[in-house]
């Protein structure tokens, strides 16, 4: 008879192979990081350039300048780009975010320098034409209305204007007739200031060859592009709100969603570590004290999670959920009572035990492959950080005590240190309970 | 190409095993023969919610999540119309201990009135969360409700209204679980850095014992062919009018589902296809316009799904989609235009390659339409499709009678 009760015999999993990245630099200065491996022939590029919302004028600028690109190049149609990469079956995925706008490039390596000659078209030479400028513009006004009518949305941006202030960059204040003050001008300056290639790093990830290697250099390597001005480095305060509670009406809602949370330590700092470790413990995993409570126990709920979002210049801690309108007077109690938990009992050696072992599978997960390892590569690379921060990261999760935490829980987790947002239908406690 | 071997337990259990040296992790993958579609019209949701009480604990083992997170592993699950799919990701070397879980829940639940209670409002919950907080969330459900008057299909797999979900009882759920969750009704894929004997060992320790089960063999109800024109209306408090248009197309087996899925890519994948060159850039008449098939088993939706940019009125925004799909069955669509849409289907699927993960999970839903070796054969079917085919099913196929519409109309405030 096998023993169906208490299980299998684990191994204990204590070391993590990373693949490694070369470094190499192309002809005109830009540093390029290479990992070489997968399966299949193909190949996924990041050109990052620091220019996030940090760097924008005004409201929208970073992230359309960034979405816009591909709208067409000095070469190129909006209509062309899109037939290359479509009848290759490349992607050319564009983002943008607090500090960074990227371009992502993912094709298999027989199309590669086909997809880089029209890919360094849009990087270098994007002319934001008016007609697709007029029709995009539109496009995004009504995804902006439509999204601002999702509970979610109104609390995350009421929490990040809260949270870092409302005049910093890392917090969204945009609002609709901002759309209406943008001009062409104002794309093709902010193109011309921080898409050039004093101000890129590029990481590839796949199986790359040689003349892969010089393909590269062909498209992006020349001095064209090297700017002939000096990035303004901007500096900008963090200023909290001083109302710790928040609360947005939207009278129709059948769910409430909540954000509680604060600034943290970024992942420049000693205590990031402790503090991911904590916020896993709280909500970080489907069998988190959160999980268990509110949505397994109590059922107010579909998902509730917590964790710790670090960015260049700050981190923020962000507990967040939606849940029907009457339960959020309770679902909000449980939350403060799992928090204080946290401050006022050591965790039980078990449960450390497997927040360990579960953490160390994520772990591995984040180097499984050349993808999730480029992956994690770009967060050290835009954190001015080398391996040995997840090195550090392994020390920590194995000598971390139940003291040490709960030391953490009362130094950053303190209510009063805390903001709370909800966007939903307001309910008096009373009749909710 | 993705290689594989198989072996079939004595109690009926499939294994399929796909080895990929790439990753030092494995997957577990365990997809029953049962979805929306196997339903009662009157306890809909129903596969759904029990998938949510798959993890309320087995007969033997009090808590399903915790050893997975012990072993630092993850797990979820998805319903769709067609099976439900449960899955384990987890450090290769910890592999037996996914093979212990999936084996006692398919054993026996633990069956516990509370588990129920709070399932059911946290399915209540997302019921909320996904279709009716958020704008435009109904859509689908009123759209399978107008496409479907007799197939399962008419629901939606979250259930049909929130009152079956909160009329589940434990007799249900006990009677639901020894009908269809069998060995002899289920498939086991297993993919990562794994041995395929190992693989079929374990299979066998853990799984071998348990009982084959008397599954019932009911007829689903076929949709009877569709003969007039259907139109529906509603007026909902959203900033902008949606049109949606819906086609009964070819079930999965059938060669002119692969037709119809490139004359979705035609129209709307990427930002060089028909509907988004034509009618969202140049016409501007929609800020968002989507063309794609449902993907069920059996015959499903061909739709074509837009918002309207303020001011257009829908008449003319409908006529224009029209106008696009008429193109269809009058020219025919020249190679090059055909050759793109091959290309990047072909190399999605190059691209898919890459997850083990999704690798198990596409293993098990062909192996239980009938053989997980389908998976290979996919670029071929796509391949296959020629412009008259095209041609040909959009004749067929785009047609008043065959078609339902949707009218999704912002309130007048």
């Amino acid at each position: 008879m096998i023993n169906r009760i208490s299980g299998p015999e684990i191994a204990n999993i204590d070391t993590i192979e990373y693949l490694l990245p070369e470094r190499w630099k192309l002809d005109n200065g830009i540093q390029v990081w290479g990992l070489n491996g997968g399966s299949q022939e193909l190949v996924k590029i990041d050109f990052i350039f620091e220019a996030g919302t940090w760097y924008q004028p005004f409201n929208l600028v970073a992230g359309l300048t960034n979405a816009f690109m591909n709208q067409g190049s000095k070469s190129y149609s909006a209509q062309t780009i899109a037939e290359i990469f479509d009848s290759k079956g490349a992607y050319l995925n564009l983002s943008a975010d607090q500090q960074f706008g990227s371009l992502t490039v993912f094709t298999l390596n027989k199309y590669l320098d086909e997809i880089l000659e029209v890919a360094a078209n849009v990087i270098k030479h994007p002319v934001f034409p008016k007609k697709e400028l007029s029709a995009q513009i539109a496009k995004k006004k009504q995804q902006f209305i439509i999204e601002n009518n999702k509970v979610k949305v109104l609390a995350q941006k009421t929490f990040s204007q809260v949270v870092f202030g409302e005049a910093h960059p890392y917090a969204n204040t945009n609002s609709f007739p901002d759309y209406d003050k943008l001009k062409r001008e104002h794309f093709i300056d902010f193109h011309q200031k921080y898409y050039t290639a004093n101000n890129c790093r590029i990481i590839v990830a796949g199986l790359y060859t040689p003349e892969m290697k010089n393909s590269l250099n062909k498209h992006f390597g020349g001095t064209d592009w090297l700017a002939d001005h000096e990035i303004k480095q901007l500096n900008f305060e963090f200023s909290p709100s001083n109302k710790p509670v928040h609360f947005i009406e939207k009278d129709d809602a059948l769910q409430s969603a909540i954000r509680i949370g604060r600034l943290m330590p970024n992942r420049n700092h000693p205590d990031y570590y402790g503090l991911t470790i904590l916020s896993t413990v709280l909500g970080g995993y489907f069998g988190s004290r959160l999980m268990s409570n509110v949505r397994e126990d109590k059922g107010y709920t579909y998902g509730i999670g917590s964790g710790i979002f670090s960015l260049k210049n700050a981190a923020f801690l962000s507990i967040s959920t939606e849940v029907g309108v009457a339960f959020c007077h309770p679902a909000l109690k449980e939350i403060y009572f799992e928090i204080e938990r946290l401050q006022n009992e050591p965790i039980g050696d078990e449960e450390l035990r497997l927040v360990k072992n579960y953490l160390m599978g994520e772990t591995i997960r984040s180097f499984d492959g050349v993808f999730a390892s480029s992956q994690s590569l770009r967060t050290l690379i835009e954190s001015d950080l080398e391996y040995s921060h997840y090195d550090g990261f392994l020390e920590v999760l194995k000598r971390i005590t139940p003291n040490d935490l709960m030391s953490l829980a009362q130094q950053y987790f303190n209510k009063n240190d805390l903001f709370e947002v909800v966007a939903g239908k307001a309910i008096f406690p009373k009749e909710s309970l | 190409m993705i290689l594989f071997e198989k072996h079939i337990l004595k109690n009926g259990l499939k294994v399929v095993v796909h080895t990929d040296r790439t990753t030092p992790m494995a997957a577990v993958n365990v997809a029953y023969n049962v979805g929306a579609r196997n339903e009662h019209p009157e306890k809909t949701g129903f596969a759904h919610l029990f998938e949510h009480l798959m993890f309320g604990g087995s007969v033997n083992i009090p808590n399903y999540d915790m050893p997975v997170q012990k072993v630092g592993g993850e797990n979820n699950a998805f319903t769709t119309n067609d099976l439900t799919n449960y899955y384990i990701t987890l450090p290769a070397q910890n592999i037996e201990t996914a093979f212990w879980l999936e084996s006692d829940r398919m054993l026996e639940l633990a069956f516990s009135e509370r588990s129920l209670e709070v399932q059911k409002n946290v399915v209540i919950e997302e019921f909320k969360q996904r279709y009716l907080n958020q704008p435009y969330g109904d859509v689908y459900p009123l759209m399978k409700d107008l496409a479907y008057k007799v197939h399962p299909y008419r629901w939606p797999t979250i259930g049909k209204d929130i009152s079956h979900i909160e009329n589940a009882t434990l007799a249900d759920v006990k009677d639901f679980f020894f009908k269809y969750y069998a060995p002899n009704n289920a498939v086991l894929s297993v993919t990562g850095n794994v041995d395929a004997n190992k693989v079929f060992r374990l299979a066998e320790k853990w799984f071998g014992d348990i009982p084959r089960r008397e599954v019932p063999n009911n007829e689903i109800p076929s949709e009877p062919k569709q003969t007039e024109f259907r139109h529906k209306q509603v007026e909902r408090k959203v900033p902008y009018h949606g049109l949606y248009i819906s086609f009964h197309m070819h079930e999965k087996l059938h060669p002119n589902y692969y037709v119809a899925d490139l004359i979705s890519d035609v129209l709307s994948n990427g930002q060089s296809s028909r509907l988004y060159r034509n009618l969202v850039i140049e016409k501007q008449l929609f800020s968002e316009l989507d063309a794609y098939i449902s993907g069920d088993n059996d015959p499903g939706l061909f739709s074509v799904s837009g918002k309207l940019i303020d001011g257009v009125d829908i008449e003319t925004a409908q006529k224009a989609i029209w106008h696009e799909l008429n193109k269809l069955k009058s020219e025919i669509i020249n190679t090059v235009e055909l050759q793109k849409v091959i290309n990047k289907v072909e190399a999605n699927l190059i691209y898919a390659e890459i997850g083990y993960l999704n690798k198990a999970i596409s293993l098990a839903a062909y192996e239980l339409m009938g053989d997980a070796e389908m998976i290979n054969r996919q670029s071929d079917l796509y391949r296959q499709v020629s412009s008259s085919k095209i041609r040909d099913l959009a004749e067929n196929m785009f047609s008043d009678q065959n078609c339902s519409t949707l009218f999704y109309l912002k309130k007048q405030s």
